[in-house]
Formats: C-alpha cells, structure tokens, sequence
C-alpha cells in the first residue's frame, strides 16, 4: 500500500499530517484511511513545510549555501525536512453497514493514510433522475467516479455558477444542458447573450441527436429548424418592464393606468396618444414613457404616423401567437429553448426574459392552485450576469420577476441558474436562496468570501482550494450533498459527448414516402 | 408570362359521419372543380388531405373519381401531396389508384433519400413551366425528420416560377387556437419560392412572409366538425393569378348551405325555462335550407333532463331545416353541482391520457407519441364497402406489421 501521509495530530476541523517525501499531495486531494471495520476521507485544504530543524538554524544553512557556496547534505533528510497538510473530514464508510455518512469521529492518531482509488467510492450509486455533472476530483487528479445529481430536485432550489472568465462556465453548462436534453420533466430556458450554447459554427446543442427537444430561436440568419424571433407587443405587461429599466413611481402608474384601460394594446395606446388619455397621467410622464418605451422596443415613427418595428418586436396579429407563448409551451413540454440574444440590447433580453418567467410564474402558481403542479415540468431559467437583474442596486428600486423566483420559485417548480463573476453584488439573502453553488476558479478575494460564506456545506477552510481551481475544475456545494464535492468537468466536445446512436435510429424508407 | 391556378387543401371528402352533412363535403368538393374549370384554371393544387382516410367509401371516391375526370377532359392538371389524414405507411390509399389512373399528379417527388438527405425533384407543369414541389403531411408533425433532411440548396437554387406544397402548421403563423397542433419551423421550409400552398391548419392565411414568398393557407373546402363550421360558416378555396411573376390571389367562398349559429346561456334557468326561452327566440327565425348550430352553455337550475332538446330540434325541423346540431359540453345541470366538470373533446382527452402514460415504452416520448396514434388509427379502420373479411383483415396486418417493423 502506497501511503501518503500519517495523522499526527490536529482537530476535527483540521487534521495535521505528515506527508512522506515526494507524496506531492495536492491541495483538495482526498486521502483515504482504511482498516478492517471502515474508511476514512479527509481533503488536503492547506499545504506547510515542517522540518525537525529549527527556522533560525535552516537560515543559517542557507545562508552558508547562498553566501560560502556551501553544499549542504542533510543526513537523513527524508527525516529532517518533510511538508505537513492540514485536511478536514469528509466522509466516513461504515464497511459492515456498508453505509456511508458525514465523518463525526476522528481517525485514529497515527493511522496511515493513501491517495483515493475509484474503488473506495463504487459503493455511491447512481441516483434516480441522474444527470451527469464531471468526474470526481482530487486535487487536480480525475478519479474514474462520475458524479451526478438530481436535477429536478437541485434545479428546483437554484443554482449559482461563480467564476472568472475563462474558468470553464460555458463549458460547464454545455454539458449540463447536454445531460438534460432529454429529461422531460425538466425545460430549461437558456437567454444566451454570446450565442454559444446552440453552437452555429461549433459542437454545440445543435448535434444532439434528438433535434426535437432542442429549440432555438433567434432574430438573425435564422438556421433550418430554428425559430424566428419576434415578440409581439401585445404580449408585454408593465411588469416586464419593471426588471428592465429604474422607472419612477410616476412612470410605472402610468404604465399600469394604460394597461387597465386599454388591455393589451397599451404600449400602441402610448405611442399613438399625443396627450395623455388617462386622467391621472401627467403629460410629461406620458412623454418620457413614449421616448424610452421607443428605444427599448426598437421603434419608431413611420412618415404616415404609423409605427415602425426596426428589431425583434412587432405588432402582427395574423403572425401567430408570438415567440413568447411558443417558448412557454415549450419548455412546459420539458424541452430545452435557446434564445439567441447576441443581437438584441441586453435589456430587450431582460425584458423576454421576464415576460416569459412572469407568465411562467403565473401559469404555474395556477396550476399549484387547482392541484396539477406534479405534473407540470420543472422550469430552469438560465441567466448569464446575474446581477443584472439580480443585484442589490437593481434590487433597491424593487423586487423584479427574478427576485421573486428566486425567493418563491421553488414553490411553484421553477428554478434559477444563475451565472455571475460577481457573486459579491447578488444580496445575502438571495444567495443564501440559491441551494447548490458550483464554484469554478475565482481569483477576487471579496468574491470568494462572498461566495464561501453561502454555501451550504462549510467552505470556510477551502478558499485557498477555490483560489487555485484549474480551467474546467469546480467544487459542487449543495444543500443536498453532505460535503462539497470537488469535480472535474471533461471538455464540451465531439469526441467525448456525441455518441453514434445510429442503432436506435429507425433507418427511414424511401418507399414509405412514395405512395403514389 | 401569365397564368391561373386554383389552390385547394384539407377537402377531407367523406368527412361526416351523417349522410346528410357527408353529401355537402362531397358536393362542395366538386363546386369547387366546376368553378375552376368555368375559370379557366392552368393548373390545381390539393396541399394534403383530399380524403378523410386513406381509404374511403366506394360511393365518395365514385364521385371524385367523376369530378377529377372532368379537369382532365379540360386538360387542366391537378397536382396532390398526401395529408395526415390520407396518408398511410402501408400505401395503402386511394390516393394511388388516382395517381395510376392519371386524374392527380403526385407533388412529392423523391429524388433520394437515405439518413443524411432527402433529395426532392421538381414536377414541372407542362402548359405554364411552373416547377411544383412538395413535401407529404404526416400525423403529429412526423413529417419534421423529412424537413430536417431535405436538401433546400437543390431547390432554392432552381430558376423559375416555383411552388412548394406543404401539410403542416407553420409554428410563427399559426394563431393560438390552434397551437395545440403540432406544427413546424418557418426556417424549415426551403426559400425562394414563389408561392408556398399550405395546408393542414383548418384556417385562412395569406400574406408575404418576409425571406420567404407568398404562404396562403386556403381553409377547408368544407369545415369539418361543429366548431370549424360555427368559426368558418363555408368552405373555401383560393384563385391565383400570375402575371409577371406577381401574384394576385383570390378566395372563393364554397358556401354549400347557410349556416346559421345560435348561443345560449342557461345560467340561473330551469331545464324549462331555458327550453321556452329557446322556443320563443327561435320561433321567429326562418331555417330553410339552413345548417343550424345550437350552442347551449352555463349552468342550469334543474336537471340537464329537464331540457326538451327533442322539442327544440323538432321545432327547427319543422322549419325546413338542413341540419340541427347542438353543442352541450359546457352546459351543467344541477345534478352535476358538485362534480368538477372539465370541457373537453374526446379527442383531447385521449391526448392527455396518452400524454400521463407516456415514457412507458420508449425513452423518446415523441417517437411513443407516434407509436401510440398510428396504432390508434389503425386499429380504428373500419371495414370498407366491398372489402371482404379476410382483405380487411389482410389490410389491418399489413399496417401493423409496418408499424410494429415486424
């Protein structure tokens, strides 16, 4: 047995061991101590150097080797000079009951520990409604054990992915999205500012074999089988827009007052009124209202007096039912809708984003009314940039359609993913909200204190471990997992997530098709 | 250049089960022709759904037999792409002997077809140069596979005046009462074409789509059930004129009878008095020759018994009417006070009943979907007129062994 390291001392929360020489044992390696009745997992958090020489004389050995040139040989040195990693415990396997359990006992003084074998965890089984997230880390070593989750239950309490860029979040959701395509109790919404996840000219959704349950749409070049992107006006509420934009007390009465009166044709009742029609709204509200609802929806006046729709918003009645109820439909079938957004303005992108989560919202709230939620698929909205309709100045000005599913969703089957570079700027409480946080590499100390104080398994001693994350590596904190599991995300690619399913597929018969 | 042609779908001929309302598919189905032949038409074009079923009564596929006879002696062509309705994997649909015989054109030719493209040629209609082609209806949007294969470069590239047929709703168009139908992509069908005949969708549409040409969706020639008939009130069909590659397009309305609707709210009424309320108001009207609809909604004071529907449609009858039909799915009685009473069709209760049990059998719940509705619609084939015990039972074995891929 190839032993890393012997327990020497320390506490509960920080086991001291003496490593061997040339162990090279990684922060967040997993080490294992076995005997005849049960295992042991701890997890490397610290790394120090210890020598059974004093500091003051190892400096004066240097400075003899640095100064005199002085080649210093240490007898026995494997003895004198070693490194000492401090670990905290992770799991303890009961070997009779065959149970495996949070640690709460201290392995025995001087036990020896091993690096971790895929074995030691063939006993975790695959939960239900597995979806696969990466492979089990230590350190930086992939150990051959795929973990999983329970995506409905995960994606129903939300989920936060804090990192810098470049640390591997795309890649990360990539392969969710993947893994979830067809899961049919799950529809998951993507706004996708940069165009990534369908992957126009790159592996991307679009290759996923089961072309039906991936539906994108998009207001540009529209590629054979997507959809066209164009909401119609009738379709948006004030409180769309309320996400959106800081509107004014004034403003947002108007808004309401006009959507009282004239239903679903306020907006057109807005641009069309040269005064106010509504007594209670002043006339410089109405104009402000005209001139930013105007930009906002990308329209202007026509050389007739009629409206012009230059973007993703019209005003066609006999164009079927718009983008947005499409889209709601959909995802209520548990499939997975993409939203190109590169070529809209990132609150046009706010705003269908709210208009579809607020007739989610109200959908599904009906649907827990009369009974029928169980059957309803579980809702995932992703939002890259979270805080922008999630932090706290946005916040100040009131609560938005996102804050409330954040607060309530989970009630109702629809949950957040949330992906953020700026943990720090999302309010305590909504973080708190958010039961499973998948940490990629973050190199700010504020966003790392902000992101470790919510997790819901203690982080208190990885910080060092978060610091030093590689591309594509992420420690998973749920509140259903008993310790934060370090994983190894395999690159989004061809080679390793398209598989032939060519015998599944039934071989299609021209003659089927040639009837007469 | 300049040139005509008439642009049919969804004629559903043989649809009804009541001989009386069968008659008016067939007849407006032959109105149809006869108009396109007084209008001096190049060319027809049926996008999907000719037949109610692949196979229908002797006595209906007679009478189209003899309307078609009557283009062809006029030289006018008619082009067909098989609907959900008339389509059947076994190949077994009337459809054929009318292509053998030459009175249609099949629209769908397939080039090639194999896991990585679906080739299309053109039909090129003799007289005018028009190129027409089209890709097939199947039930539930299968059809989609097709769409995915197909090689739109070949056809977007082709010159000419150019047609497409299709069967399908188109997901952008299609307005919300019909979004329970499955539909597919606009980006899915190829560009450049002139004039894209749909069909499939029960409804009137016609505009220029913008990257596309002109999508028309010409309605039934007869509708089909009690809402289409109280929605539409007639059937239809569309005239096309060419000239100059510019299109100018022309419904024409197929109005077989009048039709007349009528709704009533029971609410806070006995059974009695809602009978004498409906008497009194329909004793007025003048019914000759009239399809008469009766909507009756809301929720009674008294037994649902105690409505003398006999009475009411008697009285209409007497009247001269064609035809009474009433709709009561969303009348209650107050027998029925405490039950939860959820206004569906048969129809869409079968869906959701499919729908909870789906994943049973395979993990691709729309390839189960299919599975599920061919079996059904198989299973469900009557007996035709002429067919022996044994060749209907030969048919039925034939369909499922191209079913179950024994």
């Amino acid at each position: 047995m190839e032993y890393v390291g012997q327990l020497i001392g320390g506490s509960f929360d920080s086991l001291i061991l003496r490593l061997k020489k040339d162990s090279f044992v990684q922060l967040g390696e997993i080490l294992v101590f076995e005997n005849d009745d049960s295992k042991f997992f701890i997890q490397v958090f610290d790394l120090t150097y210890s020598s059974q020489i004093s500091l003051s004389n190892l400096e004066m050995i240097s400075g003899m080797d640095l100064e005199h040139d002085f080649n210093a040989d240490f007898f026995d040195e494997e003895l004198q000079l070693y490194s000492v990693a401090f670990c905290k415990n992770l799991l303890f396997f009961d070997k009779k009951n065959k149970a495996l359990s949070v640690t709460k006992s201290l392995p025995p003084l001087f036990s020896k520990f091993r690096r971790l074998y895929s074995k030691d965890l063939e006993i975790i089984t695959k939960p239900e409604n597995a979806t696969f997230v990466g492979f089990l880390r230590s350190g930086s070593n992939e150990v051959n054990v795929p973990v999983y989750i329970d995506a409905e239950k995960v994606f129903r309490h939300h989920v936060l992915v804090a990192a810098t860029t470049g640390r591997g979040k795309s890649n990360l959701t990539s392969v969710l999205l993947w893994n979830l395509v067809e899961n049919y109790k799950i529809g998951f919404l993507v706004l996708d500012p940069h165009d990534e996840y369908y992957g126009r000219s790159h592996f991307g959704l679009k290759d996923y074999p089961n072309k039906e349950n991936v539906v994108y749409f998009t207001n540009y070049n529209v590629p054979p089988g997507a959809q066209s992107l164009k909401i119609n006006i009738r379709t948006l509420k004030p409180t769309h827009f309320f996400a959106v934009a800081d509107w004014s007390t004034a403003q947002k009465e108007a808004m309401l007052a006009y959507q009282a009166k004239y239903k679903d044709s306020w907006i057109l009742q807005i641009f069309n009124d040269e005064e106010p029609s509504i007594i209670s709204v002043q006339l410089p509200s109405l104009m402000v209202l005209k001139r930013r609802l105007a930009n906002l929806l990308d329209v202007e006046d026509g050389p007739n007096g009629q409206l012009i729709f230059n973007g993703i918003f019209n005003d066609n009645n006999n164009a079927g039912e718009g983008a947005i109820d499409r889209i709601c439909k959909l995802l209520e079938q548990g499939k997975t809708v993409i939203v190109d957004t590169s070529n809209i303005s990132s609150s046009q992108e706010i705003l269908i984003g709210s208009a579809i989560a607020s007739k989610l919202f109200n959908k599904y709230m009906h649907y827990k009314k009369e009974g029928t939620l169980d059957n309803a698929a579980q809702i995932v909205i992703l939002l890259e940039e979270a805080p922008r309709v999630l932090g706290k100045d946005v916040l100040k000005s009131g609560s938005n359609i996102f804050s409330t599913i954040a607060r309530e969703g989970r009630k109702f089957k629809i949950g957040l993913y949330a992906i953020t570079q700026l943990p720090s700027l999302i309010p305590r409480e909504i973080l708190a909200n958010m039961n499973t946080k998948i940490i990629l590499g973050i190199e700010m100390k504020p966003e790392r204190q902000a992101i470790i104080e919510s997790c819901p398994n203690d982080l208190s001693s990885d910080e060092r471990s978060i610091a030093s994350l590689n591309v594509g590596e992420a420690i998973l904190s749920s509140s259903f997992f008993g310790f934060a599991i370090p994983v190894k995300v395999p690159l989004f690619n061809k080679e390793n997530f398209l598989q032939k399913r060519d015998s599944e597929k039934t071989p299609l018969n021209k003659k089927e098709f040639e009837l007469f | 250049m300049k040139f005509r042609f008439a642009h049919l779908a969804d004629c559903h001929v043989g649809s009804w089960n009541h001989p009386l309302m069968k008659e008016l598919s067939v007849k407006a189905f032959e109105t149809a022709l006869e108009k396109i032949v007084d209008l001096n038409c190049d060319f027809v074009l049926i996008s999907g759904d000719l037949f109610d079923t692949p196979l229908p009564g002797v006595d209906v596929f007679e009478r189209v037999i003899a309307a078609l006879k009557k283009l062809r002696t006029k030289d006018i062509p008619v082009y067909v792409i098989a609907g959900s309705h008339d389509f059947s994997a076994s190949n077994k649909t009337f459809l054929r002997i009318l292509s053998s015989v030459g009175l249609i054109r099949n629209a769908t030719r397939i080039s090639e077809l194999n896991e990585q493209e679906l080739k299309l040629s053109f039909v090129e209609d003799e007289k005018t140069k028009v190129k027409i082609a089209g890709i097939l209806g199947k039930r539930n949007a299968l059809d989609l596979e097709l769409y995915r294969l197909l090689n739109r470069k070949e056809l977007e590239d082709e010159q000419g005046f150019k047609i497409f047929m299709f069967h399908n709703a188109i997901d952008e168009l299609t307005s919300k009462q019909f979004s329970n139908i499955k539909g597919i992509p606009l980006s899915l069908l190829p560009k450049g074409f002139n004039y894209y005949a749909g069909g499939h969708i029960h409804y009137v549409f016609d505009q220029d789509v913008e990257g596309y040409g002109r999508i028309v969706f010409p309605g039934p020639t007869f509708p089909t059930n009690f809402e289409e008939l109280e929605r539409l009130l007639k059937g239809s069909f569309f005239i096309v004129d060419v000239e100059d590659s510019q299109i100018k397009t022309q419904k024409q309305d197929l109005v077989m009878k009048n039709v007349r609707c009528f709704k009533f709210n029971a609410n806070g009424l006995s059974g009695k008095e809602l009978t004498e309320r409906v008497l009194t108001e329909l004793s007025h009207e003048e019914f000759f020759d009239t399809i008469v609809l009766l909507r009756f909604e809301g929720k009674l004071t008294s037994s649902l018994t105690e409505v003398d529907f006999n009475k009411i449609t008697e009285l209409i009858k007497g009247k001269s009417a064609y035809f009474v039909m009433r709709n009561t799915s969303k009348l209650v009685g107050s027998d029925y006070e405490d039950v939860f009473v959820e206004v569906r069709t048969p129809k869409e209760i079968e869906q959701d009943v499919i729908n909870e049990n789906l994943g049973k059998l395979y993990e691709n719940k729309e390839q189960e979907k299919e599975f599920i509705l061919s079996l059904f619609k198989i299973l469900s084939e009557e007996k035709k007129d002429g067919e022996t015990e044994k060749s209907f039972e030969q048919r039925l074995k034939s369909e499922l062994k191209t079913l179950l891929k024994f």
